[in-house]
């Protein structure tokens, strides 16, 4: 069985995005199983989205 | 095409956009000149005006890259990156959260992540990261590049990649949790 660590680490370094099906299957199990693994899968989603926008904020023109 | 109003417009915006990958200001600044240079060269008549800044910070990610390439390749030793094991401190010896450091749900609103003051602690959060996981964080997540084109650009592994990578996304969660979620782990 995925233990945190393990399912943390293959969530950042971006291994289960290109993760084989078995792979994904026990990453799902650990997530349902594990409220924290949860709410740290979410707040990786946000981030990565306020990553996005920060990257949009970088490379708007200076106000004329 | 008014080509001073476009330099004035882009170019502190591509010089701290150059800042965050090139730690040297002087690289920074001569990746911005080359694009301005290009922009000389550019036949204007084939962009659009929606199509400018791409067009722009698609040039700026190559000078970046080259500079990443030839003089910062083999400045730093990977096997050095985690002298600190954030691993250690967030988790315990069975592989389970720490004992007060379980993540919890980010609950703000959206449109708090788009403010002035958000994107404030986000370059704080970012410049805080070590340099080698930031250099390889910055490259896949500002200048988009694949995994495989920041390996054979940093001279990488796939391994040293992923701890990069991971060492980033943990880290910059934990500084956003403290600075602007202000959630306390449960």
């Amino acid at each position: 069985m995925m233990k945190c660590k393990e399912y943390i680490f293959r969530l950042t370094s971006g291994q289960l995005e290109n993760a084989g099906a078995m792979e994904r299957f026990w990453a799902t199990q650990h997530r349902l199983m594990c409220r924290s693994c949860r709410a740290f899968s979410a707040n990786d989603e946000r981030l990565s989205k306020a990553l996005a926008a920060y990257r949009d904020h970088l490379q708007a023109p200076s106000d004329k | 095409m008014d080509l001073e109003q476009l330099a004035h417009d882009f170019r502190v915006p591509m010089l701290r956009f150059a800042q965050l990958h090139l730690p040297r200001r002087e690289d920074a600044e001569d990746a911005v000149q080359d694009v301005l240079a290009a922009m000389l060269a550019t036949d204007w008549k084939s962009i659009a005006d929606t199509s400018i800044k791409t067009y722009l910070f698609g040039i700026l990610r190559h000078k970046i890259t080259d500079r990443l390439r030839y003089k910062y390749r083999r400045e730093l030793s990977y096997s050095e990156v985690f002298e600190d094991d954030l691993d250690d401190t967030l988790f315990n010896a069975r592989g389970r959260w720490a004992d007060g450091l379980a993540p919890q749900h980010w609950d703000t609103p959206e449109e708090q992540l788009s403010t002035e003051q958000f994107f404030a602690v986000v370059d704080l959060c970012v410049n805080n990261l070590p340099p080698k996981p930031a250099r390889v964080f910055s490259m896949k997540t500002f200048l988009e590049c694949e995994a495989g084109e920041i390996c054979e650009v940093l001279g990488l592994t796939q391994a040293d990649y992923w701890q990069c990578m991971s060492r980033a996304r943990k880290q910059l969660q934990l500084c956003l949790n403290e600075r602007w979620f202000g959630g306390r782990p449960s």
